[in-house]
């Protein structure tokens, strides 16, 4: 399982370009059959167009049990929540 | 020389103040060489009042307007030389580079500029941090400013890019953020949509109800995926707070455990004006301790 900073992806976590930098990270991860563990600092405040552009995204593409069974992520108990709030409402809104 | 005084309204009240914006936009068309900008009595003005004087001062400035100051209590100037407002319309003041304020409560008023959404947003949450809240998590409010600054790049077209002011008030452990911008308003943005879509168009106040609606999106980029403002009624939720949107003819306003307030309004506000106002008691305690996180 390979180690990836969030921190060291991109300078900023707001707009769908930077989303994109982490979409592509999780692409390769999942077609290459491989695995992350994902470190998300406790300070880095991501946006929804960023989380749309990464994990809604894959979502999208391949559904929360492929993104389960590839990404584990390193963080706090708040941004942990924050990100499954954010996942949750996702497959609630645009997947259900 | 062309000079116009435009006399601040003391009022509280948002109608006086958007006709008082309309009321002034007027003259923009008659070749106004200086502008006066008159506080008469005000000894205190809120974040949205700020943030749409800033909007107001800037649409003239523009123009090549001269900007002069005059009136308003001792209290009020002393503030105002605070957070540097007269400053903001001087030659060489760089608006758009966020600059300290010599208030502590307040986080200086920012003309909002796109490459620097995410520094603001940041700086914002290491401020409060720092002076004021530093045993609570500041996340949410960062992302939250991003939100709202990235409604206003995506959906209002607007001749200038806004203006941000973020306040603190430590005796009721208030924050409040207003964000404006004169552009197309996002009553309008969403009407437009759906005149390109061949829907119905919709009251003002039903368009602004939409904007914060899940999932609801004008599909400005293919990305969009309309959580941006659904995101910031969550958090005022949360937070024990309140959003104010006032964009066209439409108004809404959100108290946490209240019922919406919605409605057409009296003037047509052509922009859109968002103010937030949380609770910071209510806001997680600051988190350090890291696990590994199955999702």
């Amino acid at each position: 399982m390979k180690n990836i900073q969030l921190k060291n992806i991109s300078r900023s976590f707001n707009s769908n370009k930077d989303g994109m930098l982490l979409f592509n990270i999780f692409d390769k991860t999942i077609k290459d059959k491989n695995s992350i563990l994902l470190e998300i600092d406790n300070e880095i405040a991501m946006s929804s167009s960023f989380l749309n552009s990464s994990f809604g995204e894959i979502l999208s593409l391949y559904g929360i049990d492929v993104l389960r069974s590839h990404i584990k992520i390193k963080t706090t108990k708040n941004q942990f929540d924050r990100i499954v709030n954010y996942i949750s409402k996702y497959e609630r809104v645009h997947l259900a | 020389m062309n000079k116009l005084t435009l006399t601040v309204p003391s009022s509280k009240n948002a109608e006086d103040w958007f006709l008082f914006v309309n009321k002034s936009l007027e003259h923009l068309e008659e070749d106004i060489t200086e502008l006066i900008i008159d506080f008469n009595s005000i000894y205190f003005l809120n974040t949205d009042d700020f943030v749409v004087l800033a909007c107001l001062i800037e649409s003239f400035y523009n123009e090549s307007c001269v900007i002069k100051f005059i009136g308003g209590t001792e209290k009020f100037n002393s503030h105002l030389d605070n957070v540097k407002f007269k400053k903001y319309w001087s030659l060489g003041f760089k608006r758009e580079k966020f600059t300290l304020s010599y208030n502590k409560s307040t986080l200086c008023l920012w003309k909002i500029s796109s490459e620097m959404i995410y520094n603001y947003s940041d700086y914002a949450k290491k401020y409060f941090k720092n002076t004021f809240l530093n045993d609570k998590d500041l996340v949410p409010l960062a992302s939250n400013l991003g939100e709202v600054f990235n409604n206003i790049f995506d959906h209002s077209s607007s001749p200038i890019d806004g203006y941000v002011i973020t306040q603190y008030f430590p005796i009721k452990k208030k924050l409040s953020f207003s964000v404006c911008d004169f552009g197309i308003g996002i009553a309008d943005s969403i009407n437009n949509y759906y005149k390109q879509n061949s829907l119905k168009k919709i009251e003002d106040w039903e368009a602004l109800l939409k904007s914060i609606t899940e999932g609801f999106s004008i599909e400005s980029t293919p990305q969009n995926r309309g959580m941006g403002l659904s995101h910031l009624i969550d958090f005022t939720e949360s937070s024990n707070g309140e959003l104010t949107i006032i964009s066209n003819n439409g108004f809404l306003s959100k108290r946490f455990k209240k019922n919406y307030s919605v409605g057409h309004s009296n003037f047509n506000f052509k922009g859109t004006l968002i103010k937030v106002e949380v609770d910071t008691n209510t806001f997680d305690e600051y988190d350090e301790s890291e696990e590994i996180y199955d999702l």
